[in-house]
């Protein structure tokens, strides 16, 4: 299985710059995800390394061949989309034959190879049945078949599953591991819906206005967002991001928020410090998720922000997501499952300081982010 | 004070059943969620209490009056339709204040009273910054959130909302989930709501109508079905992820009922036994337990009755605030959800132990719950 290489990667439609100078390096047996909002660029991007999107300048390599302008059927890849894009006029099984006919591959060799797809995918008993009518759930898995029955060597995926249920999502999103885990073709994933690529990638890529915004593992999108829009994009319920202000008192770092003095960890100063422009009094954007703050009934120490249980959401085991009011601000928190809170009673919050990302109120960028553990 | 009813309601569309005698009375200013996946008859249940559908059986009453056969527009009853179903030529402001203008409602309000109205709702729902813009000009959620001021900038005997906010993102969501709630509560409407989200209906249902197949499946409060599902799909349904749910055997022994999943014996608490009754003694069961209900232990003393087995570690979800493994367990696949990770690889066994107190037991036949009871 090869590395998929993007160098330098440009596309523009018309006028509009789709993809802006992308470089990407996706592992041999890798399962990489694509994710970002709705025009992000993240679909061309796909569409460029199937090859049915022409590149407006920039290269793209598998391992050390150069497959800019090579035509899709000779790049070696699969595709399966959101919409399957099945055969209506076929049934189950002379969907999944098709990429073997057309290849002109001997029929009982054909067979075979159906044969151990379908069993792999569990569609065995549906070989007969017309596409059309079929549950989503089975025609995801059909279009899967039929995208993996020659085994590419590259493995590419649009949004496959974003439209179907919650719980079809969550059985195919576990299918389609399994699926990579015993295959071990390179994938590359793209999708909208951050739970998708967070609970299934090994690395993603985060893409926003055409360029790429973060890419690491899940862990680090999520631990050590590289700026505010990757800190309010990956996460659920997500990270509450409000300003701050910095105050220099006693050789300590102190935010002020809501009037509050908050402590910032000193582990954190020297980083800073560092920062240009850092000073007293200026204002900066403070993430805090909504799992990092804790819930108290009563003022029982200094420097909790004080609000007003706007709203409860229940979770199922006992947990909450609280809508916290605080002036005509709203904060989110996650309840660890012990706190009963109480509709319109006041509440006070502590954001747990090791826990706060800073980020520039004009370029975003996490001015902490390297000095997390 | 509207209470809406239904008594043995029946919708057939030529020859489907799209609604099979279904009953349940939603309270004066209750919060009523209306959940099933789609197709299940969501649509057309709010489409008979608006009067877009008639029903083929039964009676549909708003408090004490039958209202199977009046027109919607005698229904005082404000629709927010899932598709949005804007006004493409008018503004938003023109969308949002129609309902106040249209001819039955003719001098109920003035000029300065609707302007009002539609500043009070459009700040209420952050979209007052748009009241110029054409319809065309705005993004789905911000459609979706004039349709819903739409909806609510009346005071009618009840609101019914399709899907009203499944279109925003992550943040928008939360935020008016919470705004919507806070203005059905001051107000005091009797609301209907409809979505096919399963965390959406917790976080706002004061109860929750499970629908699939046109048949109600369980009407109760989020908890109570939490703790108590009727069957094993509205099992599967709440709670992120899905219960586990397999087929297993329930046989006694030595004074104890046990329980043979794929080979291994768990032994089920000894209160389960009178509910049992005969089945305990020897019977096919569907055995379910939620993800969060069992432990990966490194070490433990597998014997017997220690209701501990072993697998292998197969994949591991990561959600930023819990994991997810998933680990084979002879032919099944097991989900255990953790908010610690585990300093294991894929592919190492581990033991499993299970916390039998929080077991459902299910009917292989009918799927219906039969432990634990109320």
């Amino acid at each position: 299985m090869p590395k998929v290489i993007l160098k330098n990667l440009f596309k523009k439609y018309g006028n509009v710059l789709a993809v802006e100078d992308l470089n990407l390096e996706i592992n041999d047996q890798e399962f990489f995800a694509i994710l970002g909002p709705s025009g992000c660029g993240k679909s061309s991007t796909l569409r460029m390394i199937a090859g049915l999107e022409e590149i407006t300048s920039g290269d793209i390599y598998f391992d050390e061949t150069r497959v800019t302008d090579l035509p899709p059927a000779e790049r070696d890849i699969a595709l399966a989309f959101e919409n399957y894009a099945l055969y209506t006029h076929l049934n189950v099984y002379q969907n999944i034959a098709f990429p073997l006919k057309i290849r002109k591959i001997p029929l009982k060799e054909i067979d075979r190879q159906v044969r151990e797809t379908a069993k792999f995918m569990q569609i065995t008993d549906i070989f007969e049945t017309n596409v059309k009518s079929l549950s989503g759930g089975q025609q995801q898995r059909v279009g899967v078949a039929r995208a993996l029955v020659r085994r590419p060597a590259v493995f590419l995926l649009d949004e496959p599953i974003s439209h179907l249920e919650a719980k079809l999502k969550e059985s195919m999103r576990t299918e389609l591991m399994r699926i990579h885990n015993d295959l071990k073709v390179t994938t590359i994933y793209v999708t909208h819906d951050q739970a998708e690529a967070m609970s299934m990638a090994d690395r993603i890529c985060i893409m926003n206005l055409g360029k790429i915004q973060q890419v690491g593992t899940p862990k680090e999108c999520y631990a050590k967002p590289a700026n505010e829009f990757i800190a309010g994009f990956v996460g659920e319920p997500p990270m509450n991001i409000l300003n701050a202000s910095i105050l220099g008192e006693d050789g300590r770092l102190k935010l002020e928020i809501f009037g509050e003095i908050i402590n910032f960890p000193d582990q954190y100063m020297p980083v800073l410090k560092e920062v240009k422009g850092w000073q007293k009094g200026r204002t900066v954007r403070l993430g805090i998720r909504p799992t990092d703050i804790r819930c108290f009934k009563t003022k029982k120490e200094d420097n909790l922000i004080e609000g007003e249980v706007y709203f409860i959401e229940s979770r199922n085991e006992g947990k909450f997501v609280l809508n916290v009011k605080i002036g005509d601000f709203y904060i989110l928190v996650k309840t660890d499952g012990i706190f009963e809170p109480e509709l319109n009673a006041k509440i006070y919050l502590k954001f747990i300081e090791d826990n706060i990302h800073l980020f520039d109120q004009d370029t975003g960028i996490n001015l902490n982010r390297t000095a997390r553990g | 004070m509207t209470k809406i009813i239904f008594e043995n309601v029946t919708k057939i569309f030529g020859e489907n059943i799209v609604i099979n005698d279904i009953s349940f009375i939603c309270n004066d200013g209750e919060f009523f969620v209306i959940l099933g996946p789609s197709g299940a008859g969501k649509t057309t249940i709010m489409n008979l209490i608006a009067g877009l559908e008639e029903p083929s059986k039964g009676h549909i009453y708003l408090s004490d009056k039958i209202i199977n056969n009046i027109e919607p527009r005698y229904r005082n009853i404000a629709y927010a339709f899932e598709n949005y179903s804007l006004y493409p030529h008018l503004n938003v402001y023109e969308n949002i204040s129609f309902p106040l203008k249209s001819p039955i409602r003719k001098g109920q309000f003035s000029k300065e009273q609707i302007d009002a109205l539609v500043n009070e709702i459009a700040t209420k729902f952050q979209i007052k910054e748009l009241i110029d813009r054409n319809i065309t000009q705005l993004s789905g959620g911000q459609r979706q959130r004039v349709a819903l001021a739409r909806a609510l900038i009346r005071k009618p005997d009840v609101y019914l909302l399709d899907e009203a906010i499944a279109h925003l993102d992550a943040k928008l969501k939360h935020l008016t989930r919470a705004i919507l709630k806070g203005f059905q509560r001051q107000k005091r409407i009797t609301t209907i709501y409809a979505t096919p989200d399963q965390l959406e209906a917790v976080a706002l249902g004061d109860r929750i109508a499970v629908i699939d197949h046109g048949i109600m499946q369980q009407l109760d409060t989020s908890e109570n079905i939490y703790k108590y599902p009727a069957n094993i799909f509205v099992a599967r349904l709440f709670g992120e992820p899905s219960m586990n749910i397999f087929n297993g055997k329930l046989f006694s022994k030595e004074n104890k009922t046990l329980l043979n999943i794929n080979g291994a014996t768990l032994v089920v608490p000894d209160k389960a036994k009178e509910i049992l009754g005969e089945k305990s003694i020897e019977s096919q069961v569907i055995f379910g337990i939620r993800p969060a209900d069992i432990l990966i232990i490194k070490e433990g003393n597998i014997n017997n009755y220690s209701n501990i087995v072993t697998g292998e570690i197969k994949l591991i979800e990561y959600f930023g605030d819990s994991f997810v493994y998933s680990i084979k367990f002879g032919d099944f696949f097991i989900k255990i959800k953790l908010e610690k990770e585990l300093d294991m690889e894929i592919n190492e066994k581990v033991n499993l132990q299970f916390d039998m107190d929080k077991i459902f037991i299910f009917d292989k036949s009918t799927e219906k719950r039969i432990w634990p009871q109320r």
